[in-house]
């Protein structure tokens, strides 16, 4: 008997194992629920500049090439490409059978519709169009070949190729949906879920498209998608979303702030991964003020601020110091940088202070010849990690001496003062996975009164930054990189502060995370293929 | 009685005049929506040239008399951010508004009517202290801290109702469950609020002399209260009613936000954040409608519960 008993054991033991491995393999359908935290404005991949609109609009329309995990650009909707000696001609050859969710077939004719589409329309359009010495010619000879022909060399194209804005549609869905329609109540593109209904201020709903078989090379499912439907509900209240994820319909969210990681953590019905993000938050100098003509007060800044507190406070622990205003997720980033930043070193700051003439006076505050030591920081009062920051900085900058008015006001309102010049020090951000035309934008003389918040640059980082937008030879390109983080960095014009880590909050029951955590920005299109219920 | 309807609705149009050149200028003061979409990888010339496309360079009383020209003609304009048409997006959202403020507002009346009634038929009694208690409570809860309290109690905790979103239309299962956090939300402090309003009406009524004619006359109580005092008290409450409906409508705006609910609140507080003039413009506009005419149907409303009031 006892023997009788002892084999029913083991069999149950056994039969259990294998339900529960058989739970850990990929299982189709069901409903996997995204969290959003902010509603897209549009899906139009050639119309939209925000954040939520493309990571929403990539599961379903796809560019022609894509980025693998080690930021290499490879091929995806095409076969092959060949890219002409002098730079100035690129020859695509289309995968052949590759669908659209309408039944058509993607052919040379979409892409040229697409692009020219995106060259009229977009706002960022701006390295490739025509008038950026880019595409003046897109040919079609054949329904599988595109040519496009470019003014000048255009070295970094393959990316902006990579990037879903410059999505593929079909010319003939385009031609026929009013354009108010597109991206709103319709989109058509050859993504692993189709588009199916948005219910303003609700949710976007979307279904596999089961004719899908062309996942990318890093995708361990080609398609398609396990799950029958995808949903984005919009949840604003970050409380309700993270109510929602602990014990409502959301499965899954990208948009968890980081004050509610820690909360997360203790539920066990949760699983919390981050990833650094290429998002870069700095504080620009306004170099028009005589004050920082001296570069020694400007390094005092630098070395009075501590950016670990910065991370641990106003990022909850979830963010990581920089040294470059590169974040190392972002293309370019140069790794030297970590040895050369302005170290936390407040006794430093203060020698340094000193030694530019500025003497303590009464109250603690810094003085030289009459002048106090009084700087306006400006910042986003709208967003708490910006907010928080100034305040840190405020006490930072208090500790050696220097006197900091913080000044707050909206996302728009501190923009317009900051092209103005009308402050002293700002803390800003900035997002973009691309390091060259980044830095550009960032810190070329061109973008004074625009985008370069220090209102500074020189003729040898102005050199750089054109170098390693336009150099053909793609070591020349990353050494000019390198060359023009170094002259930020050490100019002290700029201070980078820290990149945001993205959060991934997952229901334990959503499988396929593993899969996604391989790829360093967990792509859409990954998430559309990987994640199952379980 | 008509005359005075169309002549109420004729001077509806200085206000609804007065509340839109209001919005327009107070919008226009504040923020560029342009950058603000854009956000700030794009280049100047880029949001110049999308400014001047939407006529943002012209001066704002030229943009005024535009938008009014058009609205007349009911064509409400395009929103900047999604470029849809702004009445699609209104149409989208006012039936979520209208069905979560109307269940709120039979909260508040199924709630308030009895428990006034009652508080004022036994004063100073245990329910009417329990009653002052649990009003002074509702009334100084503030919106979202009841709505998010609500949720960790009754999503989180027991699980029994959805945490947020508007799962269906209030006439199916599923919708009228997802209705029922937010209107509570929503009803419960006006509720307390009329409970002591209709006790102290009541408390007056009660002894005034033709109720105690009516208890002479050997009337039954119930018909005393129900049909004589409740009647009578009825007229303040309802004015109190026509004041609160902007609140109730303003108050959906915090409770759409918790709750994720796909309202005009919400449509609302996203295009002021973004500066989507357009949007803010028609949806205030259309708010402003709906608060003067719900105050009209109470004004209407005064003459069927009291047939002394007539409109000439």
């Amino acid at each position: 008997m006892n023997r009788w008993l002892w084999m029913l054991v083991a069999l149950v033991m056994l039969f259990s194992a294998t339900a529960s491995f058989a739970a850990d393999e990929p299982q189709r359908g069901g409903t996997l629920v995204v969290g959003l935290g902010e509603e897209p404005e549009t899906l139009d991949p050639h119309t939209t500049t925000r954040f939520h609109s493309y990571i929403v609009l990539h599961h379903i329309v796809e560019p022609l090439f894509t980025l693998d995990e080690d930021f290499n650009v490879i091929p995806w909707l095409v076969e092959d490409y060949d890219w002409s000696d002098d730079g100035l001609t690129m020859t695509l050859y289309l995968k052949k059978g590759i669908r659209f969710h309408n039944g058509q077939e993607m052919t040379a004719r979409d892409v040229k519709a697409s692009y020219e589409r995106f060259f009229e329309l977009s706002p960022i359009a701006t390295y490739m169009p025509e008038s950026a010495g880019g595409i003046y010619a897109i040919e079609t000879p054949d329904d599988y070949t595109v040519v496009l022909r470019f003014r000048t060399p255009k070295p970094l194209a393959l990316y902006e190729l990579a990037d879903a804005h410059m999505a593929i549609m079909p010319a003939d869905w385009l031609d026929s949906t009013p354009e108010e329609d597109i991206g709103i109540r319709a989109l058509v593109g050859t993504g692993p879920v189709k588009f199916v209904e948005w219910i303003p201020g609700d949710r976007i709903a979307t279904e596999r498209y089961e004719d899908y078989s062309h996942g990318p090379a890093f995708a361990r499912n080609k398609g398609p998608a396990y799950v029958d439907r995808m949903v984005f509900r919009i949840i604003p209240e970050p409380s309700t979303l993270v109510a929602e994820l602990m014990s409502g319909e959301v499965d899954i969210s990208f948009d968890v702030p980081p004050n509610a990681v820690a909360a997360l953590l203790r539920n066990p019905g949760v699983r919390v991964e981050t990833v650094p993000t290429y998002s870069a938050q700095y504080m620009a100098v306004n170099m028009t003020r005589p004050i920082f003509e001296d570069i020694r007060v400007r390094q005092a800044l630098a070395h009075a601020i501590n950016k670990q507190a910065i991370a641990r406070a106003a990022w909850h622990g979830v963010g990581h110091p920089i040294s470059s205003l590169l974040s190392p997720a972002t293309i370019g980033y140069w790794p030297g940088s970590e040895d050369i930043e302005y170290k936390y070193d407040p006794e430093r700051a203060r020698a340094l202070l000193d030694e530019a003439g500025w003497r303590v006076g009464p109250g603690g505050i810094r003085q030289k010849d009459g002048q106090s030591l009084e700087l306006t920081l400006i910042t986003f009062s709208n967003i708490d990690q910006w907010r928080r920051a100034g305040e840190i900085i405020q006490a930072q900058l208090g500790n050696i001496g220097i006197r900091v008015n913080l000044e707050t006001a909206e996302v728009g309102a501190t923009y317009d003062r900051a092209r103005a010049g009308d402050f002293d020090i700002g803390v800003f951000r900035n997002t973009w996975w691309l390091g060259h035309p980044y830095l550009f934008f960032l810190t070329h003389s061109t973008n004074i009164g625009s985008s370069n918040y220090a209102l500074w640059s020189t003729p040898e980082l102005d050199a750089n930054l054109e170098t390693a937008q336009n150099a053909l030879d793609p070591q020349e390109r990353q050494r000019a990189l390198n060359e023009a983080q170094r002259i930020a960095i050490e100019s002290a014009a700029w201070v980078p502060l820290v990149s945001n880590a993205q959060i991934l909050a997952a229901k334990t029951s959503v499988g396929g995370v593993d899969e996604l955590m391989k790829h360093p920005w967990w792509p859409p299109t990954l998430r559309a293929l990987e994640l199952y219920k379980k | 009685m008509w005359r005075y309807i169309f002549k109420r609705l004729v001077s509806l149009i200085p206000t609804v005049l007065g509340v839109s050149l209001i919005v327009f200028s107070l919008m226009h003061i504040s923020g560029d929506p342009v950058r603000l979409m854009y956000g700030p990888n794009v280049a100047q010339e880029k949001v110049d040239e999308r400014r001047a496309e939407l006529g943002l360079d012209d001066p704002i009383l030229v943009q005024y008399a535009r938008w009014l020209f058009r609205a007349v003609q009911g064509d409400l304009g395009k929103s900047i951010r999604t470029n849809d048409r702004v009445t699609t997006m209104i149409g989208q959202r006012v039936e979520a508004t209208l069905s979560l403020t109307i269940l709120a507002l039979l909260i508040t009346l199924v709630i308030s009517i009895p428990a006034g009634v009652i508080s004022a038929v036994k004063p100073y009694s245990v329910f009417d202290n329990a009653s002052r208690v649990f009003a002074l409570f509702w009334v100084s809860a503030p919106n979202f801290w009841l709505g998010l309290i609500f949720i960790l109690i009754f999503g989180v905790q027991l699980g029994w109702l959805p945490i947020s979103g508007r799962h269906g239309p209030l006439w199916s299962v599923d919708g009228f469950l997802s209705h029922i956090l937010p209107a509570l939300t929503l009803g419960l402090p006006p509720a307390a609020l009329f409970t002591r309003l209709i006790r102290s009406n009541m408390l007056e009524v009660i002894h005034e002399d033709y109720i105690r004619t009516a208890r002479g006359k050997g009337l039954p109580e119930t018909v005393i209260v129900v049909k004589h005092a409740m009647r009578n008290s009825l007229i303040p409450v309802m004015t109190l009613l026509g004041l609160r409906m902007p609140w109730l409508f303003g108050g959906a705006v915090v409770t759409e936000t918790v709750f994720a609910w796909p309202g005009m609140g919400r449509l609302m507080v996203d295009s002021i954040m973004k500066r989507d003039y357009p949007v803010v413009q028609g949806a205030v506009l259309f708010l402003a409608l709906l608060v003067v005419l719900a105050n009209l149907l109470v004004d209407v409303m005064y003459a069927w519960v009291d047939p002394r009031i007539k409109y000439d």
